[in-house]
């Protein structure tokens, strides 16, 4: 039978671009450990997680080998069988059996025509069993993944327990086909692009900011010898990564949320307030920022159980002036977000593209040193009969670090607080760099929110 | 008529409803469970389904499908 091959979607071609510029696919890989703290039958979760990977085409997904050009096609393998690997960490450490894992998630999935997921049942430490999913970036973003491990324990529940089937999951197929069909729209595509040359051209070149403060771009500036220079250069030779996770707390957390709720801005946006906040901060009170925002972009239900890879970034640029209140400044990044959001089924490889093209920053510089993804969706076992088990997940960094600093906001799967996760470039930026930020950014968004008519300019002062 | 009931077909896509629950009250974040990314893209949504181009600032402050099919009335 002949394949139906498919090209990538732009979500996909994201992700495959850092595999075309660094040779590794290992940079496109994500993996997690997900489990409960109580006994499991492997047996039944073997055949779960077979069933799944039927339910949902999207993990059945394989690879042309690249043409001439480097790129690839898709296509959905009909059946995939093989086997579920199990084993048993539950005699080390908690520690060594993270870096067991952490090791594992470093291997490739580099030939073509093969499938590009790994599920490995796993008894861990301190009584927690569960699944160690490997999979590549183009078949699921971490939205898709965290769907396709709470369906697969709700398989389990239904045989195990006699709870409800679950509804099936929409087919990536048929979503990629609209994907692609939208896509084709020269109409929208032609609003699409006229707004993004707008939004890039209205407030003239972005200037590049960091944490370590305007020396970054100064010794970019000397290194090109071009002291107008408002790009920095990007670390290429080393790219091992650092992780730093901080964990606030759920009073907190809900804190956050409820300022949220009550103002009718959204998280993502108070966390990328705080962000540029910081940047400003260090940077002299520097007021035009730039971050990158990944957004999941998921809004239809067929979208949110369809798997795939739906992660697009946009730049985030504002320009706030120190008299502006945190309050009003919210509203700013708010604004910005939601008129990129309006316009963000366009390919944001080609936004860096235009952006490129309009102001010529020499090859290998960025204007942006912190990306943003906020996922607002915990593994979190709905299904009452696993009401009040301890869940442990744990994300394991594939190692290769494509951004300066990239923050991903989770909420617990456990008690409702938020996990910030950091992952930095080893190579210019250190784990104390990563405390100092995260302990700034709260200050920032606590203080704001108690005094929300607080300019920033006075804001930044008390830090 | 028509072209109501289109429009509720698109709702319905985003929230997990059946169109024909939806009324004109019911608010798209508060009732419908809407965040800012859904809203935006559902309203690029239906420039391309009805053809039209929105003003920004003004769909903005639509809350309710009621509000929403009034304005979408006078394009």
């Amino acid at each position: 039978m002949t394949k139906k091959l498919y090209p990538l979607n732009v979500g996909q071609m994201l992700q495959y671009l850092p595999i075309k510029e660094t040779g590794t696919q290992r940079c496109c890989n994500i993996s997690i450990f997900s489990g409960l703290q109580t006994e499991i039958k492997f047996g039944l979760l073997k055949q779960c997680i077979e069933e799944e990977i039927k339910r949902a085409d999207c993990l059945r997904l394989r690879f042309t080998a690249p043409d001439k050009d480097g790129n690839v096609m898709q296509y959905i393998a009909p059946n995939d069988p093989r086997d579920i690997p199990f084993i048993d960490l539950s005699g080390k450490s908690m520690e060594e059996a993270d870096a067991f894992l952490q090791q594992k998630t470093f291997e490739e999935f580099n030939d073509p025509d093969i499938p590009m997921v790994e599920f490995t049942m796993v008894k861990m430490p301190e009584g927690y069993n569960g699944m160690y999913v490997h999979i590549d970036h183009r078949l699921t973003d971490s939205s898709g993944l965290i769907v396709m491990i709470n369906d697969i324990m709700e398989l389990y529940c239904h045989y195990r327990f006699g709870s409800r089937y679950p509804d099936p999951l929409t087919s990536f197929e048929e979503v990629l086909q609209t994907d692609l069909e939208k896509a084709g729209n020269e109409k929208r595509r032609a609003k699409d692009e006229k707004f993004w040359r707008d939004y890039l051209t209205e407030n003239g070149e972005p200037i590049y900011s960091d944490i370590k403060g305007p020396k970054i771009l100064q010794e970019s500036r000397k290194r090109h010898k071009d002291k107008s220079l408002r790009a920095a250069d990007v670390e290429l030779k080393d790219r091992s990564v650092g992780v730093a996770d901080f964990h606030l707390e759920p009073g907190p957390t809900q804190g956050l949320l409820d300022f949220c709720a009550t103002q009718g801005v959204s998280m993502t946006n108070l966390i990328l307030l705080a962000m540029r906040t910081y940047l400003s901060k260090c940077n002299g009170g520097q007021e035009d920022i730039t971050l990158r925002n990944f957004v999941s972009r998921r809004s239809t239900h067929a979208e949110w159980t369809c798997g795939g890879s739906r992660v697009l970034s946009f730049p985030c640029r504002t320009i706030i002036t120190p008299d502006t209140e945190f309050l009003d400044a919210l509203y700013e990044v708010q604004n910005i977000q939601n008129r990129v959001y309006m316009h963000c089924n366009f390919d944001p490889v080609e936004v860096d593209r235009m952006l490129k093209e309009i102001y010529g920053a020499p090859d290998n510089t960025e204007y942006i040193s912190m990306s943003l993804t906020y996922q607002p969706m915990p593994v979190r076992m709905q299904n009452e009969h696993l009401k009040g088990i301890n869940v442990r997940s744990v994300w394991y960094p594939n190692g290769a670090a494509t951004k300066r600093i990239y923050l991903t906001v989770t909420h617990s799967s456990n008690d409702g607080g938020m996990i910030f996760d950091y992952h930095y470039q080893k190579a210019v930026l250190s784990y104390e760099d990563m405390q100092t930020l995260y302990y700034y950014m709260m200050k920032i968004m606590f203080r704001g929110i108690e005094e929300p008519d607080l300019t920033i300019g006075e804001l930044i002062n008390t830090l | 008529m028509e072209k109501e009931k289109q429009f509720l077909e698109i709702v319905a896509k985003y929230c997990d409803k059946p169109a024909d629950e939806l009324t004109h009250e019911m608010r798209f974040r508060e009732d419908l469970g809407f965040n800012s990314l859904a809203f935006m893209t559902f309203l690029g949504d239906i420039e391309d389904t009805f053809d039209i181009e929105l003003e920004e600032e003004e769909a903005l402050k639509i809350t309710t499908i009621g509000e929403a099919l009034d304005y979408l009335n006078t394009l």
